[in-house]
């Protein structure tokens, strides 16, 4: 079937009233996970996954897309009403949102917010369209190796940039990949670190994991530091652009949008990265680049056009390759697994229905945020007050009640406990939890593609480096390691520098 | 020297060793050249103690930087205790009992812990809670929770 027509039949299928309920649901529950503090895309996805079970695989993606996509606009309200982001991601949201805010312009800035979000959304949704199919072709040539080297590239990248500390990032690596192999070893059927529990034979399932780790983890963190309420906001009223002001953020958009589709596509870098660079960019693009943390709305626009972009950009490499590269994008392979749907090249071709209805959801999800960001700005602003105290409680029920509606096992009710309780010593050592997921995650795809790849080889390890496309991903592995060390080290050295004296001409 | 990732480096590398010697009884792989299921998880505890041996040497090397060691605090400690604990007894309890019944204390308890002083917030958001689930999940998801009703 042509792709226009399998377009027009993933429209039909977003647009069909349960479809559209869904998608306005998640979108809802998008906007408040982003807005709330404590909460954030990732633990929203944990909390609903549970509610996507009894649905097929379509809806159950349009629910988790677009709230996903809803939590990054989310995040901007806070960021913009008290200065404190809802999520990471609206940080840079927060340099210009709340100086506008404080001039009495919290409805326009929120209003060019919402705009912004979407028009960052249907960019990044057609650059996902454009990418996909060809980097799906391309990756059909890969065997064993290079599958391997791709699943090391991916971990060593996150492991790399989500860490403060490297070493720690890969020392949660190594623990994702530790708890993968727990059960029966898929290619030889010998049970590994089962301690004589039937529970344990089928491994680790995948979705009380991120519940632990997302969702119960994050509400026993902040019994350390309760969050506190938000003030109640006086009524902020929605207040449109005009035309000009539009026409004058078109140029920001695009360069948001551009930055946010880049960066959102590598493996761990990231929306809260995209939005940070593409507000620095602007003020380095702008005549005013003083004005820039005083209240101008392109420091709006680019930041959210940039984050909302980068939510189908991170699209690419999970559907194309099966490669998660955050937290958020983790839980949706997680949703995406359970639903019997396996990510990577083979899965336009199998089920092309399936990725052209998540394409229009995506599209349907935009535009489903402007009408509940829009209409909802005096609501949300009000919302947001509601008491971590009674939020919170909620969070760890929901987690509960979707860790047994899984399987209807008590037995993984437990183990999204131990993993809550796991994740929150990693956090309080320091350990971030995103590569340990992933290593989870990709455990299969590395150790079963090392393993196939040796026994086609005859145990030769030099396959690896023989088939060019692993050796290039495993060299830029590498590089990913060398060059942060590199900089660094030049960094100290220029530090440690003197100084030339400066002459007053020089002056 | 920070002592969390010093005792930290010390817990991993006796995972890692433990994960070492346990998977020395595992068998050989009956595919000749290829690995058995025992390899994969002793390579990652060989990197797991490398990578925990080099978090140890930056630990001790980085005597006397970063900020001072925050004082102590019982009350998070406290808190996390009796959270965890209610979460376990509920756990245990609902499979016995009432899964649904069981939630409404379990909310109430970690209510009252992360702050919550209202009385009726403590009774009727639990309350609520409760009676979402059962009409979302137990009615319209037929998810057959253990009941005693």
């Amino acid at each position: 079937m042509p792709a226009f027509d399998l377009l027009l039949a993933g429209f039909q299928e977003a647009l069909s009233p349960q479809n559209v309920l869904l998608i306005v649901l998640g979108t809802t529950v998008g906007v408040f996970v982003g807005a709330m503090p404590g909460l954030s895309s990732a633990v929203g996805l944990a909390i609903v996954l549970p509610f996507t079970f009894a649905l097929p695989p379509a809806p159950a993606m349009l629910m988790m897309v677009s709230l996903y996509m809803a939590a990054m606009y989310g995040g901007s309200i806070t960021a913009i009403a008290i200065g404190v982001p809802g999520a990471p991601p609206a940080v840079a949201t927060t340099f210009d949102g709340y100086p506008l805010a404080k001039k009495g312009q919290a409805g326009l800035a929120l209003s060019v917010s919402i705009l912004s979000s979407v028009f960052g959304g249907i960019f990044g949704v057609i650059v996902l369209m454009l990418a996909f199919g060809p980097i799906a072709r391309f990756a059909l040539a890969f065997g064993p190796a290079e599958y391997f080297a791709l699943g090391v590239f991916g971990l060593s990248v996150v492991a790399n940039m989500v860490a403060e500390n490297v070493i720690k990032g890969l020392i949660s690596v190594v623990l994702g990949l530790l708890i993968f192999v727990v059960g029966l070893d898929v290619l030889s059927g010998y049970p590994r670190f089962t301690f004589g529990t039937a529970a344990l034979l089928d491994g680790i399932d995948i979705i009380p994991a991120l519940i632990g780790f997302f969702a119960i983890a994050e509400v026993l963190r902040l019994l350390h530091a309760p969050p506190k309420s938000v003030p109640s906001q006086g009524r902020i009223a929605t207040q449109f652009p005009s035309l000009e002001t539009l026409k004058g953020l078109v140029p920001s958009l695009l360069r948001g949008s551009t930055i946010g589709t880049v960066i959102g596509a590598v493996p761990g870098a990231g929306a809260t990265i995209a939005s940070l660079v593409a507000w620095n960019e602007e003020r380095r693009f702008s005549k005013n680049p003083a004005e820039f943390g005083t209240g101008v709305l392109a420091g709006v626009s680019a930041p959210e056009s940039a984050n909302n972009s980068s939510v189908a950009a991170a699209m690419i490499p999970l559907l194309s390759l099966g490669i998660p590269g955050s937290a958020s994008t983790a839980v949706l392979l997680g949703g995406l697994m359970f639903h019997g749907v396996n990510p990577g090249p083979l899965l336009v071709t199998e089920q092309p229905g399936l990725v052209y209805t998540i394409y229009a959801g995506f599209i349907v999800a935009t535009v489903a945020m402007l009408v509940v960001g829009m209409v909802g700005i005096p609501l949300w602003t009000r919302i947001i007050s509601l008491r971590p105290s009674i939020l919170m409680p909620m969070v760890l029920g929901i987690s509960l009640v979707g860790s047994y509606a899984l399987a209807y096992r008590i037995s993984d009710v437990w183990l999204a406990l131990f993993f809550g309780g796991l994740g929150y010593v990693m956090l309080r050592f320091g350990f971030p939890l995103v590569p340990a997921v992933l290593g989870l995650v990709l455990g299969g795809m590395v150790e079963t593609n090392y393993r196939r790849a040796l026994a086609v080889s005859g145990g030769d390890h030099l396959t690896f480096v023989t088939h060019p496309i692993s050796l290039v991903l495993l060299v830029l592995t590498a590089l990913s390691f060398v060059i942060p060390f590199v900089r660094a080290r030049v960094g100290a050295a220029r530090l440690r520098r003197p100084r030339p004296v400066e002459t007053p001409s020089e002056a | 020297m920070k002592r969390s990732d010093i005792a930290a480096s010390v817990i991993l590398i006796g995972l890692g060793g433990y994960v070492l010697v346990a998977t020395r009884s595992y068998p050989d792989s009956l595919t000749p050249g290829a690995p058995g299921p025992g390899f994969f998880p002793a390579l990652l505890a060989g990197l797991l103690v490398l990578f925990a041996l080099a978090l140890l040497l930056q630990a001790l090397r980085s005597q006397g930087d970063g900020p001072a060691p925050t004082p102590f605090e019982w009350g998070p400690v406290v808190r996390w205790v009796i959270v965890f604990g209610a979460v376990a007894v509920f756990v245990f309890a609902a499979e016995r009992t009432d899964f649904l019944l069981m939630l409404f204390p379990l909310l109430a308890v970690v209510m009252a812990v992360m702050g919550e002083r209202q009385a009726k917030a403590l009774v009727f958001a639990p309350a609520l809670f409760v009676l979402f689930i059962y009409v979302v999940f137990a009615r319209l998801f037929a998810v057959p929770f253990p009941t005693v009703l």
